[in-house]
């Protein structure tokens, strides 16, 4: 185990950006399997390809960071130790951002953002805990 | 109130009609879009079963903040109503303007990103003021 950030800040960069690429390859599956397609021939389009790469990857670590601060700050409170910790609170962010989205989607009919959530949204935030659990420890 | 729950639910329950109202009100000035196109068709009965949706919904995520807030009490800074109006922005911040940018950057949906975003700010202000009023932990 690595275990030896005192910093947030930096564990949750790291984090977010493994999240990010992860994210972005979900996204490719997704559209070669047929899972969860929601950009029709993006596969072709290497500019488009590059921006969703950049924007998934960015987004994640803009998110990652602002969620490490938030993870050491309320750390002593959340239930578990190191690695466990960190996806209880991966769990718990899932659960914050994606489940209540998605309830409210799926009142109003838009399954698709509701496949999306589970598909993409829960593989992210469980590496993303799992990381932030190995890296960050008070 | 020492019961963190109900106090959520109440809460929830009044961000529920903040909700129902500011998304007739939003669509009907033309800011957003809001899902399903409910708003757009001026059918009193898919009115009230969005008004009942919305509020259901308030009340079972109210429930679970509720429940949250009283477990990371001592780490939110602020004092009573303060501290309630903290975590409203953190909610606020984690739950729908993350959701927002997302939605936004990576799937276009400026519509939808909006919606969360200003109804959002809203619901959980309120939902912050009232739970920090309602709760008062035991000690």
């Amino acid at each position: 185990m690595i275990k030896n950030m005192k910093s947030g800040f930096s564990a949750g960069i790291i984090a977010g950006f493994v999240g990010g690429v992860v994210a972005f390859i979900l996204i490719i599956i997704g559209n070669i399997t047929g899972i969860w397609v929601p950009f029709e021939g993006a596969l072709n389009d290497v500019v488009f390809l590059t921006n969703q790469a950049v924007t998934h990857i960015g987004l994640n670590t803009i998110w990652g960071t602002i969620f490490g601060l938030i993870y050491s700050r309320f750390y002593d409170l959340i239930p578990g130790k190191g690695i466990w910790k960190g996806l209880y609170f991966g769990l718990l962010l899932f659960l914050i951002i994606n489940i209540s989205q998605a309830s409210y989607l799926a009142a109003f009919g838009s399954f698709f953002w509701v496949i999306g959530n589970f598909y993409v949204a829960f593989p992210i935030r469980i590496i993303y805990g799992f990381v932030l659990g190995a890296l960050y420890e008070k | 109130m020492k019961n963190s729950i109900l106090a959520g639910a109440i809460a929830g329950a009044i961000i529920g009609i903040v909700n129902f109202t500011l998304g007739i009100i939003l669509a009907y000035i033309g800011v957003t879009e809001p899902l399903g196109g409910v708003w757009e068709i001026w059918d009193p009965s898919l009115y009230i079963l969005a008004a009942l949706a919305l509020l259901s919904l308030s009340v079972i995520w109210g429930t679970f903040f509720g429940a949250i807030y009283a477990r990371f009490l001592d780490n939110i800074p602020g004092k009573g109503v303060m501290k309630g109006l903290i975590f409203g922005l953190l909610i606020w911040i984690v739950k729908d303007v993350a959701a927002g940018s997302y939605v936004a950057l990576i799937f276009m949906e400026i519509s939808i990103s909006i919606n969360l975003i200003i109804i959002g700010f809203s619901m959980w202000i309120v939902y912050g003021l009232i739970l920090g009023y309602l709760y008062t932990p035991s000690k």
